[in-house]
């Protein structure tokens, strides 16, 4: 069932994706729909399963970009990995953690898909910083809405729990 | 599972995908690996459906803002068909010349390729690894042409069934053996900085413009030749023997919606390899 969830939401992700890509020229360059599902799914769940969302979801980004495939694959696997173990040794997330911890994973997923093209390309295409810096900000901020958005999720599932227990103990 | 297998788990999958990226590095141009077409082929739909939502879109806001103009419009096409019409018949007069005195002089030339034509359904010029994706419908095959009217948009990298990604002509890696149309001058065009591209190896002693055609030069084996490329925007002497020049490529790739994937076959190997090993 989570699994099936899992691959729906991809879908999800590669459908907004690419309606951002057709209508807004900027928006591949300065937006990482993957990279935001990768760290939100990464950090609800155990390493393991943060790596294979994170080796899945950039495999599915590889798809679509250009460059050697694989490229998101190896930088989306160690951000899944490396976001599951930062929230397991983490207390409890605040939304300005949470954007904060999105930022430091667009960063890192930059800095290493920017350390593979220049080992493995004799001339490398470089991000400029300013679409660097538009990523992590976007990333930060989309990553806040999401942790508001699941937040007031979880509150409001367990308050219909809660008056449904209370009826039914009525 | 414990933290240590995890950790090996994670070794294991980055040292696989690092081999997969270094193999794909050491033999740029090679074929797509069947990891590659799988994942085109179960993405790529997402954006097709994108596409389609798009058009269906563009198309009911068209009918109903151009309705009153339609009638307008039909009677300018037919008088440019009439005109077209009569332009076809002196062209076709001239080929048939053409056909005639090269039979004489037993000249040999390649005629047009086929074409298929495809969809664009996603496209991405802006970003640092820029690619486009076509949905063709059809078979096509890693290392055609893909060109729209108005020039050379780049060539097939990876095929996934009806789908096909593209590296565009400005990707950094691309190049495409190119020349001068005014004067047959020959260089090599390669992706530059901000979606333009760079026209190399011509002598400071050529003469070259700002605001010449460059056009494909047939002879890389992908690119048939005369195929518009873009025009030249800026001209510098260069640090060494050549000139240092900017071209601004004839495709504007965001108001793509429709390309031509050129059916070329490849050079057989035995003459690729002959070329590479030629002694001057």
């Amino acid at each position: 069932m989570r699994f099936l969830r899992f691959l729906v939401l991809l879908g999800l992700v590669a459908l907004l994706h690419s309606v951002g890509a057709r209508f807004v020229d900027w928006f591949p360059a300065r937006v990482d729909l993957f990279l935001v599902f990768v760290v939100a799914w990464a950090a609800e769940s155990n390493t393991l399963t943060g790596l294979a969302v994170g080796l899945t979801a950039g495999l599915a980004a590889d798809a679509l970009s250009g460059g050697p495939f694989g490229l998101n694959g190896f930088a989306d696997t160690l951000v899944g990995y490396g976001v599951a173990l930062a929230v397991a040794n983490l207390a409890k997330l605040s939304t300005g953690g949470a954007a904060a911890l999105y930022a430091v994973a667009a960063a890192v997923q930059r800095a290493v898909l920017v350390l593979l093209v220049v080992l493995l390309l004799p001339d490398p295409n470089l991000p400029s910083l300013e679409s660097v810096l538009w990523t992590i900000g976007s990333t930060a901020l989309l990553g806040a809405l999401v942790f508001q958005a699941r937040r007031r999720l979880a509150g409001s599932l367990q308050r219909w729990r809660k008056s449904r227990e209370d009826r039914l103990r009525f | 599972m414990s933290e240590r297998h995890v950790r090996w788990i994670l070794a294991a999958a980055l040292f696989l995908q690092l081999l997969v990226l270094t193999a794909q590095a050491a033999e740029s141009g090679g074929e797509p690996s069947r990891l590659e077409a799988f994942a085109l082929g179960a993405v790529a739909p997402f954006a097709r459906l994108v596409d389609h939502g798009a058009d269906l879109v563009d198309a009911l806001s068209i009918r109903w803002r151009v309705r009153t103009s339609l009638l307008e419009e039909n009677r300018r096409l037919r008088r440019e068909l009439a005109r077209l019409e009569n332009e076809r018949i002196l062209w076709f007069d001239a080929a048939e010349r053409m056909e005639r005195l090269a039979e004489a002089v037993e000249y040999r030339h390649a005629g047009a390729p086929p074409l298929v034509v495809a969809d664009v359904i996603y496209v991405d010029h802006v970003s640092w690894l820029r690619s486009l994706v076509l949905w063709a419908g059809a078979d096509v095959g890693v290392d055609q042409a893909v060109v729209a009217p108005e020039g050379v948009v780049g060539r097939v990298i990876s095929v996934s069934g009806p789908y096909a990604k593209v590296q565009l002509l400005t990707d950094r890696s691309a190049t495409i053996g190119a020349m001068l149309q005014r004067t047959r001058r020959q260089g090599v065009v390669r992706g530059g900085e901000g979606g333009m591209l760079k026209l190399d190896f011509i002598p400071l002693r050529s003469d070259v413009r700002i605001g010449d055609l460059v056009v494909t030069a047939g002879i890389d084996g992908i690119y048939p030749r005369s195929i518009p490329v873009g025009r030249i925007t800026r001209v510098e002497e260069g640090d060494e023997l050549f000139y240092d020049i900017d071209v601004a490529p004839a495709v504007d790739f965001g108001q793509l919606d429709r390309a031509y994937v050129l059916a070329t076959e490849r050079l057989p190997d035995e003459l690729e390899e002959a070329t590479i090993d030629a002694v001057p």
